[in-house]
Order: structure tokens, then sequence, then C-alpha cells
């Protein structure tokens, strides 16, 4: 037996009672597509007519029945005007649509303030009953401009060019970059977008909610090399934490559960690892690579030498 | 489930809807196809049948009680109950409902944005998007209780969840939840901590395991005045008091984002800084090293100096 055929009982009665009306607006709708839409596989969808096909009004007799037709790969249907309108929203529909409408009034820019307030009007609308998300309770918005991600999934599709201001974070760099862009993805909440870089002339990751601009690239540029995924080593360090263990499992994505003050973690790069360790004010310390240790005390030293000269207190 | 119980239940709602007075067992058992046996075994039938149909949602309205005239209970539902109305909708609405149920792809609550937008496209609208600049929305919520917490302030239940305090131990809340949001990329959770009796703000990065909904809903009432952007300002964001820093040329971008320069130098810009949380705010400055060191309040220097000393101190090979 196959897995899927261990559906819910309920599942099922309420994907039938929503192909109703989707079918009767989408009249003559593919096979495929309407599993596509329903996120079913094709067998399933066709059980799914063979059951509605013997449904209806009482009588049942033809005159009553739901006609359908679906032997030539496209579906109509008629005489299901009982069913034909969807189903009310359920209150996590209502809560998912509600979100994502505050989401979008987030990210839509002042120049469209007339889309907003379509938006605030839809807002009123969505019905609300009293178990409903009051608007005022929740807050949601994004770091990466819904806009960007559309120019860049748009470059990707179309393999264009792009001219990036990124602000490099390890480094705290603001500058251009010339990027071919290969795909978005996310890891633990952050989306990364993966490009070549010719700037680099070599495969790069770049923070979406870091990116501070996009423009078209006018540059005449060699083709990008075969898309293939770059590998960044990971490199191990060793830190002994002296504080609060929290701040030091947040910041180096340490194991949660071990208590141990001296713990391996991995980085990326080495400033990266010097700026956080910085950051700790001595209360996790660096213990190994001795390379690293000794950039961040002379890192250390040239901070605190400008505190004793050049910005003394007056 | 049989196929023909399937199909019961299927020809139960289409009867219930379609009749424009309340339908009595009898009337059930005589016209509807597929109830049999013994009239126990009807009702039996009839009465896990009503049950299914109401545990996904579909109000079924017990009616047509005289006690004059001895009769029998009755059974409908009000099409107005059972069906989506949003009123007269535009192709730009449509398109700004599609958005804003694609937004949670791969996130929290995709499955009911998912289906929302079905009912949606199934009102036959067209979609207009000429008058919505191009967007690829992405909500990007990954916790996975966030479903949880949000249909629990939705239904006002209680909810039970681990909490991580400084040192890593786990400590049990419970809350009446009041909002869920974020700001400056992170994920707020506000409520009555009820143990506490007390509002409390808690970060959903460092909520351990899942958290649980507990008992029946309509639990307790949200304060009136309650808005959660007003919440966390006042008690998160709103700056405390400011700085005088020296910031380096073309370094120090994210500090730069809040501050004013009062003074541009020939290597350095002298610039006021608000901020809302000292020991987050020395974390800033601190991983800046030598390109943004603090001219003045004394208390954050001091505190900066004091720890450049131990870090100098902790580090030697």
């Amino acid at each position: 037996m196959s897995k899927e055929s261990k559906e819910l009982g309920s599942d099922r009665i309420l994907r039938l009672l929503d192909l109703v009306p989707f079918l009767t607006s989408h009249q003559g709708i593919g096979i495929s597509d309407l599993a596509d839409q329903f996120s079913v596989t094709q067998d399933r969808i066709l059980e799914d007519l063979s059951t509605l096909w013997m449904c209806g009004l009482p009588g049942y007799t033809p005159l009553e029945l739901i006609d359908l037709s679906f032997d030539s790969g496209y579906v109509t249907i008629r005489n299901a005007e009982t069913l034909a309108k969807p189903r009310a929203l359920s209150s996590e529909e209502v809560t998912a649509l509600l979100l994502g409408l505050n989401y979008l009034m987030d990210q839509i820019s002042d120049a469209d303030s007339n889309l907003r307030e379509i938006i605030e009007k839809l807002i009123v609308k969505i019905p609300h009953t009293a178990s409903d998300v009051h608007p005022g309770q929740v807050l949601v918005s994004h770091a990466v401009p819904a806009t960007y991600r559309a120019t860049l999934l748009e470059a990707i599709k179309a393999r264009t060019h792009l001219d990036l201001i990124y602000h490099s974070l390890n480094e705290d760099e603001m500058g251009h970059r010339i990027i071919a862009p290969v795909e978005i993805r996310q890891e633990r909440g952050v989306e990364y977008l993966l490009a070549f870089c010719f700037s680099a002339g070599d495969y790069r990751s770049f923070r979406l909610d870091r990116i501070q601009g996009i423009s078209d690239s006018s540059q005449e540029l060699p083709p990008t090399l075969t898309k293939s995924s770059p590998s960044v080593p990971k490199m191990p360090a060793v830190v002994r934490v002296l504080g609060s263990m929290r701040m030091a499992s947040e910041k180096f994505q340490l194991n949660n559960s071990s208590a141990e003050t001296v713990q391996m973690v991995e980085y990326f790069s080495e400033d990266w690892l010097m700026r956080q360790i910085m950051s700790c004010s001595g209360e996790v310390v660096l213990l190994e690579p001795s390379h690293a240790v000794l950039r961040i005390r002379q890192r250390a030293a040239l901070a605190l030498a400008a505190y004793s000269t050049d910005f003394k207190r007056p | 489930m049989s196929s023909r119980k399937t199909e019961r239940l299927i020809n139960l709602t289409i009867a219930l809807l379609a009749t424009k007075r309340y339908l009595t067992k009898s009337d059930i058992f005589r016209t509807i196809e597929g109830y049999a046996g013994s009239s126990e075994s009807k009702e039996r039938m009839f009465e896990r049948d009503k049950d299914e149909l109401r545990a996904i949602g579909i109000v079924i309205e017990v009616g047509g009680l005289d006690p004059f005239f001895d009769d029998e209970a009755g059974y409908r539902i009000r099409p107005e109950e059972y069906s989506l109305n949003l009123g007269a909708l535009t192709g730009v609405e449509i398109a700004l409902l599609s958005l804003a149920a694609e937004a949670w792809k791969g996130a929290a609550l995709s499955a009911s944005a998912q289906t929302a937008l079905l009912k949606l496209h199934s009102l036959g609208i067209q979609s207009d998007f000429d008058a919505i600049p191009s967007m690829a929305p992405n909500l990007n919520i990954f916790f996975p209780s966030f479903g949880v917490i949000a249909q629990a302030i939705a239904a006002r239940k209680e909810i039970d969840f681990l909490y991580i305090d400084k040192d890593l131990n786990r400590h049990m809340r419970r809350l009446h939840p009041f909002g869920v949001g974020n700001r400056g990329g992170r994920w707020y959770l506000v409520g009555l901590d009820v143990d506490k009796n007390e509002q409390r703000t808690f970060r959903l990065d460092r909520i351990d395991g899942d958290v649980v909904a507990v008992g029946l809903s309509e639990a307790f009432e949200v304060p009136p005045q309650f808005y959660l952007v007003d919440f966390l300002q006042t008690n998160i964001f709103e700056p405390v008091d400011s700085a005088l820093v020296a910031i380096r040329h073309g370094k120090g971008h994210v500090l730069r984002r809040q501050a004013t320069i009062t003074e541009t130098g020939e290597e350095f810009d002298r610039c006021q800084i608000p901020f809302s949380n000292l020991s987050q705010f020395v974390e800033v400055l601190l991983w800046h090293g030598n390109d943004v060191i603090v001219i003045s309040p004394d208390s954050v220097r001091s505190q900066i100096i004091l720890a450049l000393e131990r870090v100098v101190e902790a580090h030697y090979v």
C-alpha cells in the first residue's frame, strides 16, 4: 500500500468540498494541474473525482447528481451549485492571511501608498471573529525588501548580471560587487544569495539583509563558469567560556545542552571570529588557533592605545 | 475512511446546505443515500457523521424544536455560515491576498496559507498584478512553534514552553500570549507570565523545544490598550541614553545608520548615537575594535576600556 493512502478521512472530505468550487471556477483544467494545485498525486485526484461523481442532492438520479467529465484529461463540472461557493476561512487561514497582509504592508514603499490603503481595507474585510488575531497583536516585518528578492529571482531566471551594493559585515566594508546570481537559499532563518562574483573571480554567498542596493549591470562580462556550489572550508577553534553560557552559545552556535566551559567552535572567517570574541568583553576567551589569539590581543591593544592617546578625555 | 462513508458525508453536507427548512433525522434517513441497518445503527451513524463534520469546522445548526407540537429536532447548514463571504473583491485585492498567502511558502503556516489561496482562487476573480510592484514576499519564519503561538493568540489559549536563562538552564513558563512579532531581526513573544503575574517579553530563539497550547479557548482577556508595536518600542527599543563616538571613515556602517554626525575629521567622524540597551551597545562597540572609539559618556568609555584590558590580559600565546 502506498504511503499516501494513509491520509486522514477528514483531509479528504475537506479536499472534496474544496474541489467543487475550484473546478467550478476553473472549468476545463487539466488533471495534472489540478493535482499540483491540491498538492496530491494525479491518482488521488482521479479517486476524488470518482467519489464526487457519486454525490449530489437527495434523489440521486442523474438530475440531482454532480455531473463531472474527466475522461479526456481535462475536468469540467456541472450541476454542483450547492457546493459552488468556497468554504469559509478557518481561523488558522485567517491568521495566515492577516499576518501575510501585515507583512506586505511593511514591504510596500511609500510611493505605493494607495496599495497600503487597499491592504488596510482588506484587513478589515477579512472576517474577524472574537477568536481571530487583532492586527495590533502582530508585527511582521522583514529586513529584506520583497522587491530586492524579486529582482534577484528575475535575474536568476533571465541569467543577467547585477551590480550589488553590499555591506560585508566581517570586514566592515561597503562596496560594489558585479555578480551573476545563481540561487537563493535559507539557513536558520537567514537568506543567502549564491552568486558568481566577478569582483572576486569566484563564487560567493551574500546575505540578503546586507544588500544595500541593486541595479542592472551594464558592464560587458565574460560568461560565468559552470554552476557549481562553492565549498568554503569551516575551520575549528577552541574557546573557554567564563561568563554567560547563553551569550556564548548564541554568538558561537554552541551545542546548547553542554555546560562545558571549554568548547570547540567552527568559523569561516577569521575576521568574524576575532570580532565576536572581542564583543564578549573577555567573558569568552579564544584558546586556539594561536595566530588568531595573537591578532585579538593586538587588536584590543590597538584600541586601548587609541583611548590613551588620540582620544584622551579633554 | 471508506469511499462510501466519504460519499455519505458529502451527500449529508449537500442536503443540509440545500434545505430551506430543518431536516429531521427521519427525513435524513429516508432521503440521504448511505444510511442503512437498524434504526439504532442509523442513529449511531448519523451522530458520528455530525460530529465529524463539526470537527472539520462545518457549523450544523439544530432547530425546529417546538414543545407545543412535540416536534422532532431538525438540522441544517446555513450557506452564509458555510461559505466564504468577503463581499465584492477586486482583482487587485485578490492579487494582494495571493501575495500575502504566498509569503508563507516553506514557512510556519504554509499549509493553511495554501488552502486559503485555493479558496480565494475558487471565487473565480481574475488576479490583477499590474498595479502591484514586482515582489517576491517571503516570511521566512522558521520557528517550528510559530503556528502554535499564532493560533493560541487567536484563540486566547494559554501556552507552556521551556525558556533558556543566561546560564542555559531551562524553566517552564506558562503564558497568556498577547502578541508576537519581529523587530531588528529578532522575534518577540509578549504576554502575561501566569506564575509571576507580570507582562513579560520572550525571544522566540530562546524557547527550547515545542510550545504547547493548554486548556480552553478564550481563557483570558488581552488588555484593551495592548498594541505590540508600542509595547516593544517602550520596553525594548526606546533609547535610554546616547553616546558620542568617533567612527573611522569608511567603517562602522551598522552604527552609522542610527548616528548623527556632529563633526567630520581627517580620519574619524564624531557621531552621536542613541542606544536602548547598554550591554548590547557595548558589545557592538567592542565588535568594531579600534575603528570606533567612545568619547563620552564616561560610564560607557570606562566599561569599554575595562573590557579591552580583560581581552588583552586573557589572550596571550
